[in-house]
């Protein structure tokens, strides 16, 4: 034994090794500091931030209790001296731990802090007996002072480091990212530790020759909070054979302690508040922990640094120095309050000086909306509580920012209807407390419904109207008043010479609030409400449904009902009705305050009157509701409610609602739609996928880009891989099973979607349970569906990879491999007329010959088809056509990128071969037969013609009616590239319709500029000549868009004609597959265009719809017609 | 309230800034904020252009695509640039098809700030991407290990036979 220590007090003196262990040390030291700085610094400002109370905050203080256990935990370690080696290195790894499991919570609360912060407290106060035992061990008496510098020294900069950066980064980075930077931390000091275990301990005897008492005193003096307390409470611990009691003896220990008390009291008060402050009045974390952690701990450091200084001082003496400076400080920091929050005009009208403590006024805004928004959240107290403390923040905020609280709430009337009645029970808490306030938000949102009414935002209408019916239930609006409201908007429906769209559009408003405030105004009053019923009754009784059929996605009504949706939705009020108005489906959160909002005086709704009819506005078009699921179809959990059940339609209501708000970002909106919240009561997979899909197949188009619903729908899979992707194939199986009776461009989504989702899951489908479509009729749906998906996926993925992927009977589904035919090289190529021609120029276009030698290479060719017959039509060579296009797709077959090139080097020889439109339509029939295996290089090569005008719409048009694509007429790609080619065309037309709308907006801005006696720069304002010409240009677009249209839907009369005709002179059904897909198609070019196509509908009507064309044909035409009358 | 609002989540910028950009960081970031291309990472090196193609049409209007080559083998080496006709269909694009698969393979894209001759190139030392250099793991559709990892392997195989 005292071999070994004679080692080790010679090794402590030998500097070069003291000096390594005292770098060890700090570094420990200075993680010890981490966490007080992340704790004592960082957590409030953040929590403060995030608008957590003062007595939140102090909560958090509390935690520091385990600090005080830290004596007993002394006692008990120092006891076993041996085990304190061991307890210090797991304290490393115990944090190290406790932060990897902090950074993965997702640690949104105030509440999920308090159990991590608590763990680590105790962690750290066991880690801290534990390290100041061993430096005690380590160190000799001429040491200690140094070491108990050092140690003071780094424990500041140990928390300064965390508080400053924490409180930077926090602004920058999440949470996560922090505590990943501690675990860092922690795990170097174990490695540290370690390190320092390798030196062997000195005994207990040689170090206990501790500092006394006046020493500890004064360090304590000097020092804040309990990084100081250490070395005094660890050595006196180490003396505790001389016995604990034995310092209450010593004289002044109480006084000393009722002295400290209060001193602690104040410093704590003062130096942990300010911060808090500083956030309050608008300082950002990162400028707070900057503040008050750098030049804050810097003079902590100088302070602890002066007890070197003080050390041979008289105790008395330093101890009023001290005072002395504290008081000045306080009344510095005191003074400093008091005038900042009087020359503050941020609680006062006045608004003189705001900027001046506020440089952004945006922030207390800012922190409003963002307490707005976020009530209703998921969190860890009740929506009770939260809304009671909201309301009494925003009724304190209201005499300052009244309008901008009013804004927010408006906002969120819109923007977030899925918390509509936690918004109305809040409006109904000011209501309550302040009567005025009440009434100015029922002005400002009646403001903006008569705004939204009259500017067509009718959906943003329905919002607020519901808003409003539901202020009843909050008793904020009288009921006498909210019925009047909606008697006015039933009375539309007896207006005269109105489209049926606008009275439905207000039966709508009605109807769809109904389920809110049905039972308010059934108790209150009834007959006034029955009365408005029957009105509601006898005009749905009387309404047009001409309509429908377009709108269908299944043409049959087998196995579920396909309703209007005015119609679905009186059914669902209907039964609400029977049930005397109950529903299960609305949280109704004012109910709990019931007793407050009672007293509150109700207001009554100003007139409000519908804007009336003119013929510019836009109406909502009808909609059929897509119903997949019944209740059959759910095999286990909460069951579907009926589809006209009232429920139904609320849950419908919602999702579509979290869709529209997250339909940006496709991980919130999966994530969203799973956290439904009463997800429980419902089968949620089931009502999400019908809801999805009953978008996706939305006519006449999808509310959102069709690879949204995809790409979410990969999400919901993702987040819930056991039961979404089994409801999803359930769906698919049900949706293949009704193919047959689906319209065609349903098919044709399905047909996106489901290809795509293919692609994304290994193209993983049990097909075998398709097999039937093998033998069907290739026009048949089942065998187009499957023809059709495959193509799709040969697109996303290669020929091999979809012959391994279905089963060897489904070879016959098949599509070709997508290889290029080039004539000129095949076999039997030398009797044709071209071919020596094709060689030559194929030689030369690859040793790089100019299109001018290329066209002289083709100048004898003579004027006839490829096959050698004469060709009468001078305006075209279809032969030179067939030998330089069909040459120069065979050279730049290898990709998209080298056909590309090819197109461009050689563009002007094709405009010059097809300069007339008979030369267009021939260039384009040599582009099927080369590519006609490869539907995509022709989707993506026509349009490449299109752009560089080598061809023009209307011969796009026609080509594709042409005899030569008959036999491709019901292949997807035909109308992938007619529609892509009408979405160009009026691409082109509003293009040139914007030009010439700035080109005058610029010159009557230039006038106006003028008649002001203002200077005008003459460079960018366009003359009259060049607003003609560009006016010009605008009507021949328009016109080239009139005809286009006119074009397909003449071609398309013309082949249904012949086909009826045919079918009526052999005497079969005319309702054979391929018909079903060329009037669907035709409907299609309604449908999809129908902004574009309404424009033109006089013009049809006269010219092509006349009543002498066949009914199935002039049908399709009218049901497009009613879509908005 | 004239500041104008950055595009966040799934369109906003990444970290992610082009070290070979000539201008400096404002003017990169002003051609990112505006830019129509995207840059996809993470393809696999058999992957045409037709297939991505057919992938990113499903987001929007598809201007140009230009395959990522290897500098030396001129074959490509799991990158692309894909130029959009309008910014709108690249914003979907970053919002719907990044992250999910094509040729079973999770890929990236990000923002460009637009493509420039010789960019199509591989920039590892060996032609191919960098982080095809420095890889570890065996992924087959890249080229297996990475090249640092696959010469080592060759050589200690000369070795011993």
């Amino acid at each position: 034994m005292s071999n070994f220590e004679q080692i080790s007090v010679s090794t402590y003196r030998d500097p070069t090794v003291y000096n390594k262990v005292f770098k060890h040390f700090a570094f420990l030291y200075f993680l010890q500091g981490v966490p007080i700085g992340f704790q004592t610094r960082f957590l409030p400002i953040y929590f403060r931030k995030r608008g957590i109370s003062l007595v939140g905050l102090w909560m958090l203080k509390l935690l520091t209790v385990t600090w005080v256990l830290k004596p007993l935990i002394a006692y008990y370690i120092l006891e076993q001296s041996i085990k304190k080696r061991f307890f210090m290195h797991t304290s490393y790894v115990v944090l190290c731990v406790i932060f990897l499991i902090a950074s993965q919570l997702p640690m949104v609360n105030y509440t999920d802090f308090i159990g991590i912060m608590f763990l680590v407290n105790l962690t750290t106060s066991l880690q801290d007996v534990t390290l100041d035992s061993v430096l005690i061990e380590l160190v000799t008496s001429a040491q200690m002072s140094n070491a108990n510098v050092a140690q003071n020294i780094f424990g500041k900069v140990g928390s300064m480091f965390s508080g400053i950066t924490f409180s930077l980064l926090s602004d920058v980075v999440g949470l996560s990212p922090l505590f990943y930077v501690l675990i860092l931390l922690y795990f170097w000091g174990f490695i540290v530790a370690i390190n320092i275990m390798g030196t062997p301990p000195v005994t207990p005897q040689l170090s206990s020759i501790a500092p006394n008492d006046d020493r500890d005193l004064d360090d304590e003096e000097l020092e804040p909070p309990r990084v100081s307390l250490k070395l005094k409470r660890s050595s006196h611990f180490h003396n505790t054979q001389c016995g604990l009691s034995n310092i209450w003896h010593v004289d002044g220990t109480p006084w000393g302690i009722i002295f400290l008390l209060s001193y602690k009291i104040g410093e704590l008060g003062t130096a942990s508040n300010l911060p808090i402050y500083l956030i309050d009045i608008g300082y950002s974390p990162s400028q707070v922990g900057l503040l008050t952690t750098i030049i804050g701990e810097l003079f902590g450091m100088v302070g602890s640094m002066t007890s070197e200084v003080f050390y041979h001082q008289p105790l008395l003496k330093v101890l009023q120095i001290l005072l002395a400076a504290r008081t000045v400080i306080a009344a510095l920091m005191w003074l400093l309050v008091v005038t900042w929050d009087k020359s503050s005009s941020f609680y006062d009208d006045r608004g003189r000086k705001r900027r001046k403590i506020a440089p952004d006024g945006v922030d207390i805004e800012d922190r409003l909306e963002s307490l707005i928004t976020r009530v209703g959240e998921r969190s860890t107290s009740s929506l009770e509580s939260n809304l009671e403390g909201l309301a009494s923040v925003l009724e304190a905020d209201i005499p300052n920012y009244k309008h901008q609280i009013m804004k927010i709430l408006c906002q969120c009337v819109v923007n977030l209807p899925e918390k509509l009645t936690v918004y109305t029970t809040l409006v109904g808490l000011l209501n309550a407390k302040n009567y005025n306030c009440g009434g100015e938000f029922v002005e400002m949102l009646v403001r903006n419904l008569k705004e939204a009414l009259k500017t067509g935002e009718f959906e943003n209408a329905r919002m607020m109207v519901r808003f409003l019916s539901d202020l009843v239930n909050c008793h904020v609006l009288v009921a006498t008043s909210l019925l009047q409201m909606f008697d006015s908007f039933v009375e539309v429906t007896l207006e005269d010479n109105i489209p049926q769209v606008r009275s439905d559009i207000y039966v709508y408003l009605v109807l769809s609030s109904l389920p809110w405030v049905g039972r308010e105004l059934f108790e209150k009053k009834e007959s006034d409400l029955n009365s408005m019923l029957v009105t509601i009754e006898n005009y749905l009784s009387k309404r047009q449904k001409i309509h429908l059929p377009a709108l269908r996605v299944w043409l049959n009504d087998g196995p579920h009902l396909q309703e209007e949706y005015l119609d679905c939705l009186w059914a669902q009020i209907k039964n609400l009705r029977n049930n005397k108005w109950i529903e299960k489906q609305i949280l109704r959160p004012y109910l709990a305050f019931d007793g407050v909002l009672c007293d509150a005086l109700q207001h009554t709704l100003p007139q409000i009157i519908p804007p009336s009819h003119n013929k510019s506005m836009v109406y909502p078009l009808p909609r059929v509701v897509f119903r997949l699921f019944d209740y059959t179809d759910v095999p286990q959990g909460p069951v579907l409610p009926g589809s006209h059940a009232i429920e139904r339609y609320l849950i419908e209501e919602q999702i579509n609602r979290i869709i529209h708000t997250h339909h940006l970002e496709r991980k919130d909106c999966a994530a969203a739609l799973l956290e439904y919240p009463a997800k429980a009561k419902i089968p949620l997979n089931y009502m999400i996928v019908e809801v999805m899909f009953g978008q996706l197949f939305e006519l006449p188009r999808p509310p959102y880009i069709e690879i949204f619903y995809g790409s979410t729908f990969i999400e919901l899979c993702k987040n819930q891989p056991t039961s979404m992707p089994e409801v999803l194939a359930q769906a698919s199986e049900m949706l293949f099973d009704r193919l047959d009776s689906m319209h065609s461009i349903c098919i044709e989504r399905f047909v996106h979607w489901f290809s795509y989702h293919l692609s994304n899951f290994q193209y993983k489908w049990s097909w075998e349970d398709w097999v039937e479509c093998v033998a069907m009729d290739p026009n048949a749906p089942k065998s187009k569906f499957v023809r059709e998906v495959l193509l799709k996926c040969l697109r996303f993925s290669y020929y091999q990879r979809v012959v391994e992927s279905v089963p060897e009977s489904f070879a016959a589904l098949l599509p070709p491999e997508p290889k290029p035919i080039y004539k000129y090289e095949q076999e039997g190529a030398g009797s044709l007329p071209g071919t020596m021609h094709a060689h030559k120029l194929m030689s030369a276009i690859k040793s790089k010959c100019t299109p001018e030698e290329a066209a002289v290479l083709l100048k004898d060719l003579p004027n006839v088809y490829p096959n050698g017959q004469e060709n009468e039509n001078s305006s075209f060579n279809p032969l030179k056509i067939d030998v330089f296009f069909s040459t120069l797709l065979h050279l730049g077959s290898k990709s998209i990128s080298h056909s590309f090139a090819a197109l461009a080097k050689f563009h002007p020889n094709l405009k010059s071969l097809a300069e007339f439109d008979d030369g267009k339509i021939c260039l384009l029939k040599v582009l099927y037969e080369t590519w006609k295996n490869n539907q995509q290089m022709m989707v993506v090569l026509v349009d490449k013609l299109l752009r560089t005008e080598v061809v023009e719409c209307s011969s796009v048009a026609n080509w594709l009616f042409s005899f030569e694509m008959q036999h491709d007429f019901t292949s997807f790609y035909v109308w992938e590239i007619m529609h892509s080619t009408i979405k160009k065309m009026s691409r082109h037309v509003d293009q040139l319709q914007q030009e010439v709308d700035s080109a005058h907006d610029k010159q009557e801005a230039a006038k106006r500029k003028e008649a002001d006696g203002l200077e005008v720069g003459d460079d960018d304002i366009p003359s009259d000549e060049a607003i003609e010409r560009m006016e010009e240009k605008l009507e021949a677009a328009t016109s080239a868009q009139k005809n286009l249209f006119l074009v397909i839907f003449q071609r398309f009369i013309i082949v249904l004609t012949e086909h009826l005709a045919r079918c009526e002179s052999a005497g079969v059904d005319y309702n054979t597959p391929w018909y079903k897909w060329v009037i669907e198609r035709l409907q299609q070019v309604f449908l999809m265009h129908h902004e574009l196509v309404f424009r033109y509908i006089n013009t049809l009507e006269q010219l092509l719809f006349t009543s002498d064309i066949d009914i199935h044909i002039l049908e399709v035409f009218q049901q497009f017609c009613a879509l908005r009358s | 309230m004239s500041k104008r609002k950055l595009p966040s989540g799934s369109v906003a910028l990444s970290q992610y800034r082009d070290q070979h950009f000539r201008g400096n960081r404002g003017e990169q970031e002003k051609f990112l904020l505006t830019s129509t291309t995207l840059y996809v990472g993470n393809l696999s090196f058999f992957t045409s252009e037709a297939q991505i193609y057919e992938l990113f049409s499903r987001a929007g209007d598809v201007k140009k695509i230009i395959m990522g080559l290897d500098k030396v083998q001129k074959t490509p080496c799991g990158f692309c640039f894909v130029e959009y006709y309008t910014r709108p269909d690249a914003e979907n694009c970053m919002r719907y098809v990044n992250g999910t698969r094509l040729d079973d393979r999770i890929i990236r894209t990000d923002w460009d700030a637009g493509f420039k001759e010789g960019r199509q190139y591989g920039r590892g030392k060996t032609g191919g991407q960098v982080r095809d250099e420095y890889r570890t793991d065996f992924d087959e559709a890249r080229g297996g290990y990475g090249k640092m990892l696959a010469s080592k392997i060759r050589r200690t195989s000369d070795i011993s036979s």
